[in-house]
């Protein structure tokens, strides 16, 4: 049993995602013990192979933070390379995980149902997507902050391992909220203004001394 | 109107999808527009490396001084932005995505509620914001459901850059009536 995991965000080992992928693997493997192989799709020469891997695979996972509400380019440059995959028989097996800085799942469900025709277009069996928003602050959090939405992605890769799939009750439980109801609108709004989330950006702007041309207009024409 | 293409064609060996552009650009000047047509895979510049120091180092630019602040540019300054691509695996060409991930500079780290969803706040005056179409070559294998999702993808993003999608065409549609599409805008 090969299992590759394919990590598409630009920030590599860095990033969020490698650590919900992390906790995904380690729910599959607390059930089977599957030869594992990590990509870095960051990497130019690591991406450019990595389509290798997916024949040789049972079961593949690729994880990716949203980018303009889709795969980041890098993703899609390896997506590419699957071409020649398309329509073959025995592809592996693929489950996505899409994880954003949007509080809501809704803005990743456009891209979900692009994956899961890419599988289909590949003729591999889909086993779904996890869907997560509000990930930007993942690494950044204690363990304890984060201790439901890491106990979830372990259940889901545990599922994965006896079930070939995701199960979907227990991915739509980890993607909420999906959407604010629009009643809320006006409360969501206010949220949006506290001072604690614009911190995280104030801060880093007064570190780096551009705190007072953070709205700066660089492309513009002069009028 | 000041009209910019993206051609997004990864290909030398996509002749036609060159010469489409090249012609329809010239229809849209012979037109009275002022039209701008960027062969995407001939400008330099990297993935998008989620560094973020176009927000928090040196807001409203990416850091890497490369092609990308050529296409930000031509798209804050533009009434009416055309994304061109083949249909490559059922989604727009990588070459494409990479300097759409490069618009990030557009926007402000802060968000806002729009359509009840939070979305990211203009950096530029939200009239700045360019009208968005798509210019789609069915490749062999695109069906009606992958039109669709690339459509309500891109409905998305422009939705993020404050802005829509106002149109979707083909290749295969005439020259004329793509451009006659874009004059009525």
């Amino acid at each position: 049993m090969r299992l590759t995991i394919y990590n598409g965000s630009p920030r590599g080992k860095n990033g969020n995602t490698e650590i919900l992928l992390q906790k995904v693997v380690d729910g599959y493997e607390s059930v089977s013990s599957p030869d594992i192989e990590w990509l870095q799709l960051n990497n130019s020469k690591i991406r450019q192979s990595a389509h290798e891997a997916f024949s040789d695979s049972d079961l593949v996972l690729l994880g990716f933070p949203l980018y303009t509400d889709a795969m980041p380019g890098l993703v899609k440059e390896f997506i590419e390379s699957l071409a020649p995959y398309a329509g073959r028989e025995g592809n592996p097996t693929m489950a996505f995980l899409v994880q954003s800085g949007f509080p809501e799942s809704h803005h990743s469900r456009f891209v979900e149902r692009y994956l899961e025709k890419l599988a289909w277009r590949l003729n591999a069996p889909y086993a779904g997507t996890i869907v997560k928003g509000g990930c930007e602050g993942v690494r950044m959090m204690s363990e304890k902050m984060n201790q439901k939405l890491f106990e979830g992605l372990h259940k889901l890769g545990a599922n994965l391992a006896r079930e070939d799939e995701f199960d979907h009750e227990r991915l739509m439980s980890l993607a909420k909220p999906e959407k604010y109801p629009r009643i809320l609108a006006p409360l969501f709004w206010l949220a949006l203004k506290l001072p604690v989330l614009q911190f995280y950006w104030n801060s880093q702007l007064k570190e780096n001394g551009v705190y007072e041309e953070r709205f700066a207009r660089p492309f513009k024409a002069n009028v | 109107m000041k009209i910019t293409i993206l051609n997004g064609n990864p290909a030398e060996g996509n002749p036609d999808f060159d010469s489409y552009l090249n012609i329809l650009q010239e229809q849209l000047s012979a037109d009275g527009h002022s039209c701008v047509n960027l062969t995407l895979r001939e400008l330099e510049a990297g993935y998008c490396t989620g560094c973020w120091s176009c927000w928090v180092k040196t807001p409203g630019e990416c850091i890497f001084k490369d092609d990308s602040h050529e296409v930000c540019r031509a798209m804050i300054n533009s009434d009416f932005v055309l994304f061109a691509s083949p249909v490559i695996m059922g989604y727009l060409s990588a070459v494409l995505k990479k300097f759409m991930d490069k618009m990030l500079p557009l926007l402000h780290p802060y968000e806002t509620v729009v359509q009840g969803e939070a979305h990211h706040r203009h950096r530029y005056d939200p009239a700045d914001y360019p009208l968005g179409g798509l210019m789609l070559e069915k490749t062999p294998g695109t069906d009606d459901e992958d039109i669709e999702i690339i459509q309500s993808i891109q409905a998305r993003t422009m939705l993020n850059l404050k802005s829509r999608n106002a149109l979707t065409m083909f290749t295969d549609q005439p020259v004329e009536e793509v451009a006659n599409a874009i004059n009525n805008l």
